[in-house]
């Protein structure tokens, strides 16, 4: 029987307080696009141009997350269940990707092949920088299931293929799903890809609304469209997700046998060469290409140590609190289904299809009003960060808690231990590598972030990402180099941390 | 240690449904009382209300005095054992078992616990590497460590292999029993119920029917529903008239209310014997130590008995049938 | 020649950290100063739209002339515009430097900018600063077309000829350039929309070639992909600079006096009313008008001093000379407007 209980209101209330920091920009979104009167945004949304926007960010985002979803659960299969030769190493290089910023991508792919600029490219980009968030999840799920329904079906005669097919993924569906929701959230806010690709989605023109029409009613009437479809992708999810189960043996998996690949031993690898060469053997290449014509110049070690410094730091505490205040959210929507829990949970993704800017100026207009003290301090920028990288924390909250049986924790209370003690004693330990999975993941993407950065960060206080943008703003591309492979280096440890614990099972110690 | 619990019209709803619909028993200081009922017939919600999972929407639990329905898990010292043990996977038997008990004298308590349930010098192993027999007995182990007031049992033994169950099943009662612990098993296995417990509280459709021991309930169920969910039965109507009653066997010694009433029969009740009524053989299951022996009656009711396997008569063959014993009476 | 500013161009680049490391390009050829000793004291918050590689140094330099301290904000000037106009009166700027004249014209409708005072906008000729005196122009750079000598023997006069069928596929262009928009608004602001229109028109048919930005534009024709570029006239010289002389082949042309292709964009500043220290603000402003700064402009960054007197770097025609249209800057404001004709013209996106 599942806990029906009423949830108490010590995670209720801060999970709603989370909810509501995560819609202030909506809100203030709203307000602005009210001010310049509804009948001026109305005409602004009804336009046949925005209607044509609208079709253009639906068109890429729906391919960009299939492919993401093909690609990664493609690779997701490969490594976990077949006798693939090197599946853990690949496993950490097939999640680096995550490490590369999509504008560095773009650049360096656009720069080799001009002619992709368009929808062909930027899917390019956001497919290679993307189906990371597909991969993990699915590697962590299938790593999960019970192999015993995989055996039954084999024996009954089934091929390895359709045994995957009908009776493996159907079991992942959750993990799909959450990860494609991801990636289409992030595809509807990119703008480094659209951007260096000269895609015009909404992003672009939200961005240009900005930077070239100094228009910010504007801007904030697109984004409410793109709030809305947002909206509409994340019910989309919720229908996809389905009815989540989870396993309640209390033992460990066993770890199951694998399908021979055999011939096919040679496509598979290189498919999945042809995905990291794509994914990172471009953007690297492209920027080794710039460290090799760097060397004439000289690199100021102090400025990128301190750069690198600041990156790291602030992504650190980035991570931690969008942790500490993901986990009610979580929790909740793990543990007590209502529509309270589920309005909740929702609210925190919806920001997330924001780009960077209007985060960042939705921020700026409540914190020089309502924090004046903390404007462009650390605290304000670290809570832009909670905002934008929110769904990212509360996924994997949320992932890492369904996965903990509810039983542990009543025993545990059983035993003596308060509801929160419970909590933190047992599924907050097993949940751990969920947790850190959730935390290395708000890490590289606070690392990557630009525009919210630029907007917010202290003054002095340059990280990576600023630095990296002071050079190709000018298009000093050997000067940005360096700044470029250390971000990309920095990210690259969580990301191999990540693909490492996406094999690691709950409890296993 | 040394006292009872006591639930007093406790009420339960899940939406539109009445779960439990005004449960009334009560458990002697260290005794085991088996919860028997059909799977849906709130026995787990039961004991789900009594560990504090669950809130109860009216009802009392009382534990030495205490009404404890208010209170916290945490609070109520009640120790429970879930379905398949749900050990910590993160922590070692030991950190296991010594979880709910203070730093002070814990791994003496540990090692107590665990020699209590066979298992001593187990304290290093992670609950990975046990089988599900161990794991239960881990389990049972960590839910005595505390010293509860009172022990839940929640179908401990379902998920164990049959030829295990019954090896576990005594030496965790044994354990239990030894401990003096008030306890309270929930199943819906009235062999485990029948064999474990001092007392059996049947339990359906939310409410508790009948509280008794086992043999009690056995011979002298207060309903036919009872009778037939505790054992195999057939009812055949009869009217005890002060202890007797005419049936198609012939006359039978009844124990039970008087008038028009159910006679319960049980198959071990009707022996196959030199006498008596006339009955038709209509099919033997041979299962080698014994036989299920199916007949009809003259009258052209049905029954069935056991008889030793090598006794076993053939199929179509005419045999004559007794009652050995008192057969119990039911209201109509 | 060239090597020397070159050389300061580097370390400028390499100088990076905070605003207290010390200067490292200090003018090597410094003109007497004529500012007066000033008196305003402190720190100012310089929202600054001109990138840190190209100005840092000269904020140094400021606070080593002023003892002003500085604490600068770098950021796209159109980004820096729409957070100003976000922030209003409670902005922590007190000035703002921006990259082109729209970002300015935008802060100045929001009535943001306090008006700066007569003497320093008599410095800069009219057409280089608002009529209202919110702002003024500080450095200048003009439209031309960078040609590859090699296949081009006389080069377009005017931004018409650019569309002579001869230059089919042979012209490159950076469609999200700032300063290629402002050209097209200049277009529009000159010619009117049908006609800009048709003109954007035409040369889609042209089949021009898409760069990645300015400096992308300048590499495709001096490496002969292209033969005729879009671009700003210092795009060469920064390239001569670093790369020296001889390797570099491209040639600016300048367009006929008054053609709309020979758009002068300017660099300019604004005081914020929000500043808390108007008076040093002001004292930044008369800085960036003074010679020393436009000398710094004229030789750092190759583009055209505004301050009447400043000399353009070496080899650089002047402004007299070049007579470039005469267009209102703030009317420059109206990109959205161009964007979407050069969406609707297939320039702008793929």
């Amino acid at each position: 029987m599942p806990p029906s209980q009423r949830p108490p209101v010590s995670l209720v209330a801060p999970a709603v307080v989370v909810a509501l920091v995560a819609i202030a920009p909506v809100i203030y979104l709203v307000d602005r696009a009210a001010s310049s009167g509804w009948n001026v945004a109305w005409r602004e949304i009804a336009q046949q141009r925005t209607i044509d926007l609208v079709a253009r960010s639906l068109t890429i985002t729906v391919m960009a997350t299939i492919l993401c979803v093909v690609v990664g659960v493609c690779a997701a299969v490969l490594v976990t269940r077949t006798d693939l030769r090197g599946a853990k190493i690949w496993r950490v290089i097939l999640a680096l990707p995550l490490a590369v910023p999509t504008y560095l991508a773009a650049y360096a792919w656009v720069s080799a092949r001009p002619s992709l600029a368009g929808i062909d490219g930027a899917t390019l980009v956001l497919v290679a920088c993307c189906y990371p968030y597909v991969f993990l999840p699915v590697c962590a799920a299938l790593q999960r299931i019970d192999r015993a329904s995989e055996e039954v079906a084999r024996a009954s005669g089934r091929s390895g293929l359709s045994v995957i097919w009908h009776i493996t993924l159907p079991q992942v569906r959750t993990a799909v799903a959450s990860g494609a929701l991801l990636v289409a959230l992030y595809v509807l806010s990119d703008f480094g890809a659209v951007g260096t690709m000269r895609f015009e989605s909404f992003t672009w023109v939200i961005f240009g609304a900005y930077n070239a029409g100094f228009n910010p009613s504007r801007a904030a009437v697109l984004s409410l469209v793109l709030v809305a479809i947002a909206l509409g992708v994340t019910l989309a999810e919720m229908r996809a997700r389905g009815r989540s189960s989870y396993r309640l043996g209390a033992g460990a998996s066993r770890s199951g046998f694998a399908f021979r690949l055999g011939r096919k031993q040679i496509g598979a690898t290189l498919f999945l060469t042809v995905v990291t060469a794509v994914a990172i053997g471009m953007p690297v290449g492209s920027l080794v290409k710039w460290l090799v014509r760097s060397t004439g110049q000289q690199t100021d070690w102090t400025d990128l140590r301190r750069a690198a410094f600041n990156s790291f730091t602030l992504a650190l505490i980035a991570a931690l609190v969008t942790l500490a205040v993901a986990i009610p959210a979580g929790v909740l929507a793990a543990r007590h289904q209502s529509v309270t829990s589920r309005v909740v949970e929702r609210a925190t993704y919806v920001s997330h299809a924001l780009p960077g800017i209007v985060i960042g100026i939705a921020v700026v207009h409540l914190g020089i009003r309502l924090l004046r003290p903390l404007y462009q301090r650390t605290p304000l920028l670290i809570a832009a960060y909670v905002v934008i990288f929110l769904p990212l924390a509360v996924g994997t909250v949320r992932a890492a808690f369904e996965q903990c049986p509810p039983r542990l924790e009543e025993v545990a209370r059983s035993l003596g231990r308060t509801r929160r003690r419970a909590l933190w004693q047992v599924a907050a330990r097993l949940s751990a590598p969920g947790l850190a999975a959730g935390t290395a993941l708000t890490f590289l993407a606070a690392m990557k972030e630009l525009p919210a950065t630029l907007l917010l960060h202290p003054t002095g206080t340059d990280t990576l990402a600023t630095r990296l943008w002071t050079h190709t703003s000018v298009s000093d591309y050997s000067g940005a180099a360096p700044y470029a492979a250390a971000l990309m280096l920095l990210a690259a440890l969580p990301t191999a941390v990540l693909g490492w614990l996406s094999g690691r099972l709950v409890g296993d110690g | 240690m040394g006292s009872g619990l006591s639930i007093e019209g406790v009420h339960k709803r899940f939406g539109a449904l009445q779960v439990l619909q005004g449960v009334d028993l009560n458990v002697e200081a260290a005794t085991l009382t088996a919860v028997l009922g059909p799977s849906g017939c709130g026995k787990t919600t039961l004991l789900r209300i009594i560990a504090g999972f669950e809130q109860a929407d009216d009802g009392r639990l009382v534990v030495d005095g205490t009404n404890i329905a208010t209170l916290p898990p945490e609070l109520r010292h009640v120790g429970v054992v879930p379905q398949e043990g749900a050990l910590f996977p993160h922590l070692d038997v030991g950190r296991n078992v010594g979880f709910g008990i203070p730093k002070r004298g814990r791994s003496a308590r540990v090692a107590e616990c665990l020699e209590l349930v066979g298992l001593a010098g187990f304290e290093a192993a992670r609950p990975a590497e046990l089988s599900g027999g161990q794991q239960q007995r881990v389990a049972v182990a960590r839910a005595l460590a505390p010293r509860p007031a009172v022990l839940l049992l929640d179908e401990p033994f379902a998920a164990l292999d049959t030829n295990l169950r019954a090896q576990v099943r005594s030496d965790i009662a044994d354990a239990v029993r030894a401990s003096g612990t008030t306890t309270v098993l929930v199943t819906h296995d009235r062999d485990e119920a029948l064999s474990l417990a001092d007392h059996v509280a049947v339990m359906l459709h939310g409410r508790v029917l009948q509280v008794a021991t086992p043999i009690d309930l056995y011979r002298h169920p207060v309903s036919s529903e009872v009778a037939l969910f505790v054992g195999e039965a057939f009812l055949v109507p009869g009217y005890n008239d002060a202890g007797a009653s005419s049936s198609p066997f012939g006359d039978v010694r009844v124990h039970g209310p008087v008038g028009d009433v159910l006679l319960v029969i049980r198959p071990e009740q009707v022996v196959l014997s030199s006498s008596g009524t006339f009955a038709t053989i209509t099919g033997v299951s041979y299962f080698g130590h014994d036989c299920l022996v199916e007949m009809v009656l003259a009258d052209g009711s049905t029954v069935a008995t056991r008889v030793a396997g090598h006794r076993s008569p053939a199929v179509g063959s005419t045999v004559h049938v007794l009652i050995d014993g008192v057969v119990s009476s039911v209201v109509r | 020649m060239a090597a020397l500013p070159a050389l300061v161009m580097i370390c400028a680049c390499a100088s990076g950290g905070d605003a207290t490391s010390s200067t490292t390009a200090a003018p090597t050829t410094a003109a007497p100063t004529t500012t007066q000793p000033i008196k305003p004291s402190g720190s100012i918050t310089i929202y600054s739209g001109r990138s840190e590689s190209l100005v840092k140094a000269l904020y140094e330099q400021f606070t080593a002339d002023t003892g002003i301290t500085v604490s600068a904000r770098y950021g796209d000037s159109g980004a820096l515009a729409a957070q100003i106009l976000t922030e209003g009166k409670a902005s922590p700027a007190d000035v703002f430097f921006a990259q082109d004249a729209g970002a300015l014209g935008a802060v100045a409708k929001a009535k943001l900018f306090s008006s700066l005072p007569a003497s320093q906008l008599d410095k800069v000729a009219k057409t280089y600063r608002s009529a209202d005196g919110m702002w003024t122009g500080v450095s200048g750079r003009v439209r031309v077309v960078l040609i590859d000598p090699a296949q081009v023997a006389t080069p377009p006069a005017t931004i018409d000829e650019v569309l002579d069928a001869k230059w089919k596929g042979k012209v490159g262009f950076a469609p999200s350039n700032a300063s290629w928009q402002s050209f097209v608004t200049a277009l529009r602001v000159t010619r009117g929309d049908a006609a800009a229109a048709e003109w954007l028109k035409r040369f889609a048919a042209n089949t021009p070639k898409a760069y990645q930005g300015n400096g992308a534009v300048r590499d495709g024709v001096n490496a002969g992909e292209v033969a005729l570029g879009l671009v700003n006239h210092y795009y060469l010289y920064e390239k001569i600079a670093k790369e020296g002389a001889d390797k570099v082949t491209a040639r600016n042309a300048f367009m006929t006096p008054g053609d709309v292709g020979g758009l002068v964009n300017v660099a300019g500043v604004g005081i914020m009313t929000s500043g808390r220290n108007r008076g040093a603000a002001l004292a930044f402003s008369e800085y960036l008008l003074s010679d020393k700064a436009q000398k710094f402009f004229a030789e750092k960054t190759f583009e055209y001093p505004l301050v009447g007197g400043g000399a353009p770097a070496v080899g650089l025609p002047s402004l007299a000379d070049l007579k470039p249209p005469t267009i209102d800057l703030s009317d420059l404001d109206s990109i959205a407007i161009t964007q979407e004709l050069l969406s609707k013209a297939g320039l702008l996106t793929k």
